[in-house]
């Protein structure tokens, strides 16, 4: 039954304000850039469909608020992701710092059945740029240490990786989305009154 | 009415019986009515020879298997004794319950008393001011056990319920707390409930509980009162009172001050209530009620208000309504709601005359007010009855402004000079214009037209109803507000209505004084303001250049800077970004103002927290109008998405600016409910759709292609973003009005009650969730579980809380002493700040558990009530040890987590763990070498203890005495950096050796999982083993098995003594080879590893290291004890 169902990959992109969470999403979606985006007030959304080993699946891409202030309002984004993309600015170090505390607290949020080998990608963004401080390599200690975590390196701007990143992050998603069948088995009617209301207490506290 | 009960032994004779129920009586006189039957005439007879005359109707109780009756109340009408009779019937029906019949009648006895004590209180306090009340207070706080500074708002009496069994007592709401004492057939119940701890209140009415008032607390209790005698007024103070807390717990800074100016007030007819605090909070609510209703400044206080009527020139008719008179205003609002309303400042009042025209009945005891601006506008006021009262009261008000006039223009002519000298270098800036002038569009010719004559309407409008914040307001202004407000007259008004005028009427220069100051925000706000200065409007020509986004950085550092609790929210650059298109910087400036503070009150705080309170009210009001899509909506998740950006941006972010500014339009003048109302109906239009959606993602697209769609016929073309024309769904005109014709009934009031329900939920959420952070960082490295983690961290934080408190008031006597400061913003010393209040600081960069700070004052009674250790005599001082142990940044506060550690490895961890704490704590530089020196050079003091050591030690033992650890031990009042450095001046140890040692010895507990090194302990020399000894010893005593540990530790300490001195020979040997000049006692020493070994040899002191600690049972005993005994805290 979950096979004939049209697939769905929720994908949600974390990181601090202004490292380039929106342009990603629309240089990978619409393929354009452009320097004047709005800074995001909750949550904005793009769909797209991709290929993904032969199979056509539907990518939701949740871009989120950066502000720290909003980072626990963010619980109510989190419900059944496949997989998160966590994005940080080259140039600027203290948005690389702060990958951890969003790593935490997707993990707390979003408490995924394995929340070890919950997949994350890690987008280093503005390679485009040239006061990078932030060098491959730390980066990559980094993902290491958290369990072999991809990164990639782009720039929204000039689409460079951007492409390369997505694709990961949808085979990823897509690896523990089978893994975890459950979002799609169960219709979500079934499981609902009791999970609602446990999701409602959640979204209320967590923050 | 009530009479207090007496016995009645004879009770039928005289007397017919009208009602009847199981334990009452409704009783006539005989005599008395129509019936003129032998008996009466004899009643009658006899009451008028003895001159008697009863009151001729009356109630009596009596259980069904007593002889006695008890007369409980009569009464001269019928009325009234059925009036008591119902009451009986409705209220009682619990008597039932009771199993002996005694203490039903008991029961009854002691309810009618207190209900006389009421109603004659009621009588007393009035005239006797608040001597009845003072006894209360004192009252209160012996029972309670409540801090001096614990202030009783008022009382009641009234049933709780425990249980099934009603407990008839008195409760006391004060500041903080709700008590509740009762004390029945020698059955005391007593109930403390802090305010803090309140999640639920709400009014109920069950079988079981009948017309009660629930209390629902954070460990999930319930607790009812009932049969009060004026309900709702209980009812609104607790509510007021929760509210007060849960504003106090959002925003820190905002303590309880009472209203000194309150206690100067010249007050006629305001009759005296039960007490200051409770007229104090009365006036408070009538004050923001006032405030709401006519959008003043956060400052003004209701003075009084009176009814009148007021003239109406367009139509020639006098209109009933009330005015209201506050330090800076005289507002008038009509009876029929919405017919007018008035705003006079009274900086605009020129001259205010009596007016008499004996002719004009209408015209009685009027008064007309004349004004500076505009063009000498008059507005007339009739029927006032307390008319002299009144112009005596505005002629002081008006005096007031005209001092603080003076005061004001001195001030700025001062001003104006320094800044001339000044202006050449700093006026590197303008105000800048509203950018509207300058990004004129190509309007389209029907446009144009359009607006001019909607500019024709308006000017229509002001010619005939006024101009200004004086102008007659009446209703038929929302319409013209519907069709749009004509760009050129935007600024103009969304000043008036939003109430921004009046704000920045009061404070001329400040704004050009806050962009002065503007770089001494904090570098990470000025960062955030920057960074998204070209992510605000990006669309408008504007906000691609300097001019735009120079203007809004100016306004965003200066609103950063006059409110830091704020600082900067993303959001508030969009918002204001919109308002600077229409409004000139300052203007924009003060609208800003505005909303963050009055209309939007706590949106954007550093948790946002006013936004996730309507985000709630959005719930409820979604539930309560569009049933089935809530259902749709819960299932998806979605109600805490869909409303944020709705919320924090008033739309703007969702929809094309030139539609948003519309519903801005009507969000200044009607505040808060439009976004309500016009959220509800694009979630009405589109029900359809977002019921059949499959999942979030669904809808939330649908919604926002809907909400980009919303167009504004004026303007031309839909332009996305990217380029793209969007489609469009709606006109935001006809989006506006429906919201009008559908949700228009929502009224602010319901939305302000609505949000201090959801204030007081959401307050508690995020608590319990920030504390569950807390715990989850934390519950690894503690041997406590997260029940008792739980447990601890409510204990922690109770005890914080009262700490601040009692801080706030110490810090507002001090004030009290220095002299007045002006406002200067920047002048406010961080550094000079009270380390106090950074006990609960939110910090989002920091680990949880760093948000919970505790010095050692806190510390050292935490310990003393949980730590198994801590009824020692010397706890105090062993505390100190420990909390120096754990202090790892040495900045004299423990956060949460190392205070949760050291306490778990006393009482959790294993054995091992403990008696290794135990053996570090004395071992240097935390038990200096100097202070069990001066111990043994003190050989004076001998006391119980030291028996013990003489047995095992022999006579040479150096007695020490528990007191001289103490005296080099400081008071830790002081600041806890003098402790170390008194230490180690002491000791003569330079401090980075002496941390070095701490740290050293901190490692030990660094990996709990290990198995502690025993081995890489430190050896211990004679005098330090002896202080270990004395202070096992010491521990020993509270056990309820100390007889068998003092044996125990006698025995362990000769054993441990021998082995030291074997050690002592083998060093002995050792270092005479190379040295000798070593000090006899130095050579004596015992290792961490033998120490242990040799405790775990005894069974007693195994069992003693091994008992788990119930936290749990601990905590609720200290709470229950807290308000019965005094504790030394509290003891002033």
């Amino acid at each position: 039954m979950s096979t004939k169902k049209k697939v769905l990959l929720k994908v949600i992109i974390l990181g601090d304000s202004g490292v380039g969470k929106t342009s990603l999403m629309n240089q990978y979606v619409n393929k354009k850039f452009s320097g004047g985006y709005k800074a995001t007030i909750g949550a904005d959304f793009l769909t797209k469909d991709v290929m993904v080993d032969d199979r056509i699946v539907t990518m939701q891409i949740w871009d989120t608020a950066g502000q720290e202030r909003f980072q626990s309002l963010g619980v109510a984004f989190y419900r059944g992701a496949d997989c998160c993309v966590l994005v940080f600015d080259v140039s600027l170090p203290s948005t690389f710092k702060s990958l951890d505390s969003w790593r935490d607290e997707f993990l707390v949020q979003a408490s995924p059945r394995d929340p070890e080998n919950f997949p994350f990608v890690v987008l280093g963004n503005k390679i485009d740029l040239e006061n990078r401080t932030i060098q491959s390599k730390r980066a990559q200690q980094w993902c290491q240490n958290k369990n072999n975590i991809p990164y990639f390196e782009t720039s929204a701007k000039e689409a460079i990786n951007v492409e390369q990143a997505f694709q990961t992050i949808a085979k990823n998603a897509l690896a523990q989305e089978s893994d975890q069948d459950i979002y799609n088995e169960f219709p979500d009617q079934i499981k609902l009154p009791g999970d609602n209301k446990l999701n409602n207490s959640d979204a209320g506290c967590s923050c | 009415m009530w009479i207090k009960p007496k016995e009645v032994l004879i009770a039928h004779a005289l007397w017919s019986v009208e009602q009847q129920s199981l334990f009452f009586i409704l009783q006539k006189r005989k005599g008395y009515g129509n019936n003129k039957s032998l008996a009466s005439l004899f009643v009658g007879t006899l009451d008028s020879v003895f001159d008697t005359k009863p009151p001729p109707y009356r109630i009596l109780h009596q259980t069904p298997n007593s002889e006695v009756y008890y007369e409980i109340a009569q009464s001269l009408t019928v009325s009234e004794i059925y009036e008591n009779w119902t009451w009986l019937q409705k209220n009682l029906d619990c008597l039932t319950s009771f199993e002996k019949e005694e203490d039903v009648t008991e029961f009854v006895c002691c309810k009618i008393c207190s209900m006389i004590a009421n109603d004659s209180k009621l009588n007393l306090i009035e005239d006797e001011d608040s001597k009845e009340f003072k006894l209360a207070t004192h009252k209160f706080r012996k029972t309670f056990n409540m801090p001096l500074e614990e202030k009783l708002v008022s009382y009641y009496s009234c049933c709780y319920w425990k249980g099934r069994l009603p407990r008839q007592g008195w409760v006391y709401l004060s500041v903080n707390n709700l008590c509740f004492y009762a004390y029945i057939l020698g059955d005391e119940t007593k109930i403390v409930i802090q305010w803090t701890d309140v999640i639920d209140i709400k009014k109920s009415n069950s079988r079981v509980f009948p017309d009660s008032i629930c209390i629902c607390t954070r460990n999930k209790m319930e607790h009812n009162f009932s049969m009060f005698l004026r309900k709702n007024e209980v009812y609104n103070l607790m509510q007021q009172l929760i509210n007060l807390t849960m504003k106090q717990l959002i925003d820190e800074k905002i303590g309880f001050n009472e209203d000194e100016d309150l206690l100067l007030k010249l007050s006629k007819n305001v009759p005296k209530k039960q007490s200051f605090l409770k007229r104090d909070l009365d006036a408070r609510a009538l004050s923001e009620a006032y405030r709401l209703l006519f959008r003043l400044p956060a400052c003004e206080k209701l003075d009084g208000s009176i009814d009148a009527t007021l003239f109406t020139p367009y139509n020639k008719r006098q209109n009933w309504g009330r005015i209201f008179l506050s330090q800076n205003y005289f507002c008038f609002d009509s009876r029929v709601k919405g017919l007018v309303s008035l705003i006079i400042p009274l900086r605009d009042v020129s001259q205010v005359e009596k007016v008499e025209n004996e002719y004009d009945p209408g015209l009685h005891k009027s008064i007309l007010i004349t004004l500076k601006i505009p063009s000498k506008s008059a507005f007339l006021f009739s029927q006032i009855k307390d008319r002299d009262f009144l112009l005596h009261k505005i002629s002081e008000l008006l005096s007031k402004i005209k001092i603080n006039q003076k005061f004001d223009n001195s001030i700025t002519l001062l001003r104006k000079e320094e800044s001339n000298d000044e202006n050449a270098e700093l006026e590197e800036w303008k105000v800048q214009e509203p950018l509207i002038y300058k990004y004129q569009k190509d309007i389209k010719s029907g446009t144009k037209k359009k607006e001019e004559n909607l500019e024709k309407q308006w000017e229509l409008h002001f010619s005939e109803y006024g101009r200004g914040i004086s102008m007659y307001r009446i209703t038929e202004l929302s319409k013209l507000i519907l069709q749009g407000i004509p760009d050129k007259l935007r600024r103009e008004v969304w000043m008036i209505f939003s109430g921004a005028e009046n704000e920045m009427s009061g404070n001329e220069n400040l704004y050009k004084t806050l962009v002065k100051n503007s770089d001494n925000n904090l570098s990470t706000t000025n960062e955030e303001i920057e960074r998204d200065l070209y992510r605000s409007l990006p669309e408008h020509p504007a906000f691609q250049s300097d001019i735009g986004i120079g203007a809004l950085r100016r306004v965003l550092k200066a609103y950063a800077v006059r409110n830091p609790q704020i600082g900067y929210c993303q959001a508030m650059n969009i918002v204001t970004s919109v308002l600077l298109i229409y409004c000139s910087e300052e203007e924009a400036f003060w609208l800003l103002v505005c909303l963050c503070e009055h209309l939007l009150s706590d949106y954007y705080n550093t948790k946002v927290v006013g936004a996730l309170i309507d985000q709630g009210v959005m719930d409820d009001l979604i539930s309560e109008h569009l049933p089935d899509l809530h259902e749709t909506l819960h299932r998806l998740g979605m109600i805490r998405m869909i409303s944020l950006s709705w919320f924090l941006t008033i739309f703007i972010s969702v929809m094309p600016y030139t539609s948003a500014v519309n519903i801005v339009d009507a969000f200044f003048y009607d505040g808060a409910k439009v976004i309500f109302q016009v959220g509800l109906t694009v979630l009405e239009i589109n029900k359809e759709k977002l019921i059949k959606c499959q999942d979030d993602g669904e809808a939330m697209q649908l919604l926002t292609k809907y909400l980009l769609g919303v167009y504004n016929e004026d303007i031309e073309d839909l332009v996305s973003k990217d380029g793209d024309k969007l489609e469009k769904s709606i006109s935001v005109h006809s989006l506006l009005y429906k919201s009008y014709v559908k949700y228009g009934f929502l009224t602010t009031g319901e939305i302000e009650s609505l949000r201090s329900k959801h204030r007081l939920l959401t307050v508690q959420s995020l608590e319990h969730g920030f504390g569950r952070n807390i715990i989850r960082s934390v519950v690894n490295d503690t041997c406590f579980n997260e029940d008792e983690l739980q447990e601890l961290l409510d204990f922690v934080r109770e005890e914080i809380l009262n700490f601040q408190r009692r801080i706030k008031i110490n810090e507002k006597q001090n004030k009290l002493f220095e002299s007045q400061t002006t406002f200067e913003p920047q002048l406010v010393n961080v550094k000079q700040k009270n380390n106090y209040s950074e006990f609960m600081k939110y910090d989002p960069s920091q680990p949880p558990y760093m948000s919970y700070q505790i010095d050692f004052d806190l510390y050292k009674n935490i310990y003393a009530s949980i730590s198994p250790w801590g009824k020692a005599s010397q706890s105090e001082d062993m505390a100190a040890r420990i909390f120096r142990l754990w202090d790892k940044n040495n900045d004299g506060l423990l956060n949460y987590k190392e205070v949760v550690c050291s306490l778990g490895l006393m009482c959790k961890a294993d054995i091992t763990h403990r008696l290794t704490l135990l053996y570090i704590i004395h071992l240097s530089p935390l038990l200096p070498i100097a202070n069990v020196k001066n111990d043994s050079i003190s050989e004076t003091d001998t006391e119980v203890a030291s028996e013990a050591f003489e047995f095992f030690l022999g006579s040479d033992t150096n007695s020490l005495t528990p007191n001289s650890s103490c005296q080099s031990t400081p008071t830790m009042e002081d600041n806890f950096v003098n402790f170390n450095q008194t230490n180690c001046g002491v000791d003569n140890i330079d401090d980075g050796s002496d941390m070095n040692s701490i740290k050293s010895l901190r490692s030990v507990f660094e990996n709990r999982m290990s198995r502690t090194n025993t081995k890489a302990l430190p050896k211990m020399d004679n005098p330090h083993f002896i202080a270990l000894c004395k202070t096992m010893f010491d521990i020993f005593q509270n056990s309820s098995n100390s007889k068998n540990l003092c044996d125990a530790l006698s025995s362990i300490g000769m054993l441990l003594s021998q082995l030291g001195d074997v050690s002592k020979h083998f060093t002995d040997k050792k270092l005479k080879i190379n040295e000798n000049e070593v000090n006899e006692e130095e050579k004596w020493f015992i290792t961490g590893e033998q120490f242990i070994a040799t405790i775990l040899t005894d069974s007693f002191l195994v069992e003693f290291f091994s008992t788990q600690t119930d936290v749990k049972k601990i905590i609720s005993q200290i709470r229950t004890q807290k308000y019965q005994t005094l504790h030394n805290l509290n003891e002033l």
